[in-house]
């Protein structure tokens, strides 16, 4: 690749902020092996790949603790729409809009003063330290992959277009944007029936999440007169978080429009008669029996794993399947010029934005000084996380969970939690001005 | 000859060490069955070994896995011995793997309220 390429690519990221995929460079330019890429300045650059919560802070707040740095933030989707403070729109409750979920790259990357593009990331060469678009090439000095999660049906079906299928029709809505249109569509015509959740196995995308989707649609059922019932299947013998405060929540203020069915192994889907076969635990007979339940609509929420771009880096994971990084940092243990933060990250720590959000500040802080020759002490600066759950409408009343993180070279990182199970008014008010607080620090 | 020996020894190796079961499914199992026989946790319970051993417990019908744990209650030494023990191995086994000493996943069994 020569000088000259290069900058046509840079030349291009003012216009693909305004044009349309389509309309783009119709061939993908491959960096030449062996021959690095120029950046356009003397500049350090460090490329952040993924606008989430931890691309965005990581982002924002580089360029704060090392204003020399060169940021590119890439992002493939031109709008971020937030998946927190969704459910509450899902409900219908405080008159959150698709507005208020929803906000333009453009106006952080010129308030925080990072390059941004909108393009769709195919390789990364770790030894030229590249990164290829579908448009151009670009050389980095640090990596950071903030690229959230992807959909693991293979968990679930063996036939992939089964999933396939699962996926068009009742997509998880996990991933903002879409498919959160489709499930709201979906609440606003139902007719009655069953909905049923489902809730994934192993580590997740935001624990609370569907407990709370759960009791959003059904309050939407309740003050829509909708005769319909959320069923929500849950491996697990309780809800995964706030177990208490969402068991309480659904046995008495959505009894009759929340069925929760603990220890539900899904067996299989048909798609034709609209019936999940699952398989519970019978605590008379100490065995798990087959059971089959119509419904209306599904919201199928399947197993999670990092997503490709975790893969296209080629970053080692853990046994769990999240990238393996050295604690208490953030570098991957593949590569200790690549950083990985949020949801595709393999430390102990909850998979949520405001998680993401504390854990960009650190990489921020930590790769910051870093490029000044200075040290960061992470031990002494570890994230935290606080996790809102909104259960009831009128009145607005949540339930909250906090996670604060230690460190020691003996037991690693531990994430410990305390929970506010006892659902109130005060904990329903304050989830807006978390939202609100949190989206400002980074959009 | 020694080719083929010798991709049988991995495909058999590949297959003891296969997980299959659901981990929550031998959570569940583990509560109800084991918790109150051995009088543990079942996230410390899976902590006490890393991965290769409990995969070594586990290896030939849990031989290992029931001379462990037998002795210390009547119940589970008839549990080790009953048909239902068969079944319930391979999920059992993916529960403790799932949480073993070395993965960093902590079976949550409850949080500070």
């Amino acid at each position: 690749m020569t000088r000259r390429d290069l900058l046509k690519g840079l030349g291009t990221v003012a216009a693909s902020s305004t044009l349309p995929l389509s309309l783009q460079a119709a061939t993908l330019p491959k960096c030449t092996t062996g021959k690095k890429p120029l950046n356009t300045s003397n500049k350090t650059r460090v490329i952040v790949c993924g606008g989430g919560f931890g691309g965005l802070t990581t982002a924002r707040y580089l360029k704060e603790s090392n204003p020399a740095l060169e940021v590119l933030l890439i992002e493939q989707n031109r709008t971020f729409v937030s998946c927190p403070y969704s459910n509450i729109w899902l409900g219908g409750v405080d008159n959150v809009s698709l507005e208020d979920l929803s906000f333009d790259y453009l106006s952080a990357s010129i308030k925080y003063r990072y390059n941004l593009i909108h393009e769709v990331i195919t390789d990364i060469d770790k030894k030229a330290q590249t990164v290829t678009t579908n448009n151009a090439c670009y050389h980095y000095d640090y990596l950071v992959l903030s690229p959230g999660i992807d959909y693991d049906y293979s968990q679930l079906f063996a036939d992939i277009s089964i999933a396939k299928a699962v996926y068009t029709h009742y997509p998880p809505a996990m991933k903002p944007g879409s498919e959160h249109l489709r499930l709201k569509k979906a609440i606003e015509n139902f007719q009655g029936g069953n909905f049923i959740i489902t809730v994934p196995s192993g580590t997740y995308r935001c624990p609370p999440a569907p407990y709370e989707r759960a009791c959003m649609i059904a309050y939407y059922f309740k003050t829509h007169g909708i005769k319909g019932k959320v069923v929500l299947l849950d491996p697990r013998e309780k809800p995964a978080t706030k177990a208490k405060g969402f068991l309480e929540s659904f046995q008495t203020l959505y009894r009759g429009y929340i069925e929760y069915i603990p220890t539900a192994e899904i067996k299989g889907i048909d798609l034709k008669t609209k019936h999940v076969n699952i398989e519970t635990f019978q605590t008379k007979t100490l065995s798990y029996v087959p059971k089959s339940i119509a419904f209306s609509y599904a919201n199928i929420i399947p197993p999670m794993k990092p997503a490709k771009l975790i893969d296209i880096a080629g970053l080692e994971c853990n046994e769990s399947g999240w990238v393996k990084l050295k604690a208490p940092g953030f570098e991957s243990v593949t590569d200790d010029k690549i950083y990985v933060l949020g949801d595709a990250g393999g430390h102990p720590f909850p998979k949520s934005g405001h998680m993401a959000n504390s854990c960009g500040h650190v990489v921020a802080k930590e790769l910051g000084a870093r490029t000044l020759g200075k040290t960061f002490d992470i031990a002494a600066h570890l994230p935290g996380n606080i996790c809102y759950s909104m259960v009831n409408g009128t009145p607005k009343e949540g339930i909250w969970v906090s996670h604060s993180v230690s460190f020691s070279k003996n037991t690693g990182l531990k994430a410990r939690s305390e929970a506010m199970v006892q659902r109130n008014k005060e904990t329903g008010n304050a989830i807006a001005s978390w939202y609100h607080g949190i989206t400002s620090d980074m959009l | 000859m020694v080719k083929i020996a010798l991709s049988l020894v991995f495909m058999l190796q590949c297959m003891a060490n296969d997980v299959t079961g659901s981990q929550t499914k031998g959570m569940v199992y583990y509560k109800y069955l084991l918790k109150k026989p051995l009088n543990m946790r079942g996230d410390l319970f899976s902590k006490q070994y890393t991965t290769q051993e409990w995969l070594t417990l586990f290896d030939n019908n849990a031989t290992l896995f029931k001379e462990r744990f037998s002795g210390i209650d009547p119940q589970l030494d008839t549990l080790f011995k009953s048909a239902k023990f068969v079944e319930i191995m391979p999920h059992l086994k993916a529960f403790v793997v799932h949480y073993a000493k070395d993965k960093k996943d902590h079976a949550i069994c409850d949080e500070k309220e």
